[in-house]
């Protein structure tokens, strides 16, 4: 097993990229996943494409371990896109009714990063905004405090 | 004695042939011969005519026995089927040519399907990164497979940001229906575009939700109309998203480089 090259994993902008091709097995889907990890922590992503335009069939397993890897990704706070996914192979999980719950899809690879710069901008708004309306909170009930000063000094 | 009988009786002016009307008949399978030897038979033969063509002659053929069981003699029938001959041949020849026909118009037929099928679901590319699918007539799983495959291939060649499937045309919506609308809705998203479906109308509307019926995740807009307004509005935003992620990308790029 260890003669199969694993999955190249491309770290890019602050992404991280990972081109599946052909038929993956066991083994390197697991060590897909760690490499991942490793690569997420190392390189502080931000985003993950998984570019599965090299895969000709998709199936339950490999189905599973991408959304298991979506998942985990996002657990540890990496926004996740999947693209590339060819019409037959789209054609085939619509009908077993496997689909990626939960995971972005995109057309290619250069509408992927599009995507997940997309994704991290909106939270990086909406973590603004919410420090924005904290520090509103914290002005607030500053003035709270003042106000309660002023009474307590009449 | 009875060699001279038959040879005799099988003595005929013209040449004999079989059925087929080019094997020369032998004198001992002539029925008459058969009959002499003691079998009674029936025979299809072709007899040469004098002006080159062929007549057609049914021959049968009894022994005549005596009392104690010797052959005495024998008995023929003959009988021109020529005209029986002529009438066959050209009834097999009219269901040749009816069959040749047949085959012609399932042909055509097959033909005619194909064109309507790719008449009846045309992919049009209306806004940049909009593609749109108008949806006519009735929607069994054979069209919906054909429908998914062309929309699919469309997709991935033009890469839409956008796919509208209008369903105003569409006549009957019912549980199988919709189950395909929903189908085709997933797998244009999980090629990489976002679908939305527009001209459901009011009295389709109400039987799929008398018929408990949900598309789920599908985005539905009322017509065309708005589905493109809002399509265009985004395509034009994310335009400029783009282009300004590109200009920040090359700018970010340098910043590394330094």
């Amino acid at each position: 097993m260890s003669e199969i090259a694993p999955i190249p994993v491309v770290a890019l902008h602050g992404h991280v990229i990972v081109p599946v091709q052909g038929a993956p097995t066991d083994s390197q889907i697991v060590a897909l996943r760690e490499e991942i990890c490793a690569l997420v922590d190392a390189r502080d992503a931000v985003g993950l494409a998984i570019d599965l335009s090299a895969v000709r069939e998709l199936d339950s397993y490999l189905t599973r371990a991408i959304r298991d890897v979506a998942m985990l990704a996002r657990l540890v706070g990496v926004a996740t896109v999947v693209c590339g996914i060819r019409p037959a192979v789209a054609i085939t999980l619509v009908d077993m009714g496997l689909e990626l719950p939960g995971v972005q899809t995109a057309m290619n690879l250069e509408r992927a990063v599009e995507l997940l710069d997309e994704m991290v901008a909106e939270k990086q708004r909406a973590d603004e905004e919410e420090e924005a309306a904290e520090e509103q909170d914290a002005v607030a009930a500053a003035y709270d405090l003042d106000a309660g000063n002023e009474v307590d000094a009449d | 004695m009875t060699n001279g009988v038959s040879d005799a009786a099988c003595k005929v002016t013209a040449p004999l042939f079989h059925a087929d009307g080019k094997t020369p008949l032998r004198s001992d399978e002539h029925p008459l011969a058969l009959a002499l030897g003691g079998a009674s038979s029936t025979m299809e033969i072709a007899a040469a005519s004098a002006n080159g063509s062929r007549r057609f002659i049914s021959l049968s053929a009894a022994p005549l026995s005596t009392a104690d069981g010797k052959t005495a003699g024998a008995v023929s029938v003959v009988r021109d089927t020529t005209e029986q001959h002529r009438l066959t041949s050209a009834i097999e020849e009219r269901n040749a040519k009816l069959e040749e026909t047949q085959r012609a118009n399932a042909d055509l037929v097959q033909r005619l399907r194909l064109a309507i099928d790719d008449l009846s679901t045309p992919v049009l590319e209306v806004w940049d990164d909009v593609l749109a699918l108008p949806i006519v007539g009735v929607v069994d799983s054979r069209r919906a497979g054909q429908i998914m495959e062309r929309l699919l291939e469309e997709t991935v060649k033009r890469e839409p940001r956008y796919v509208i499937i209008d369903v105003t045309g569409v006549e009957i919506i019912d549980s199988k229906t919709a189950e395909h609308f929903m189908k085709l809705a997933r797998a244009v998203e999980l090629v990489g575009a976002r679908c939305l479906l527009t001209g459901i109308r009011p009295a389709v509307g109400q039987t799929l939700v008398e018929l408990g019926l949900d598309l789920g995740a599908a985005r539905t807009l009322r017509n065309l109309k708005h589905a493109l307004r809002e399509t265009v509005r985004k395509v034009g935003r994310q335009g400029n998203g783009a282009s300004a992620r590109r200009t920040n990308g090359a700018a970010n790029g340098r910043h590394d480089g330094r």
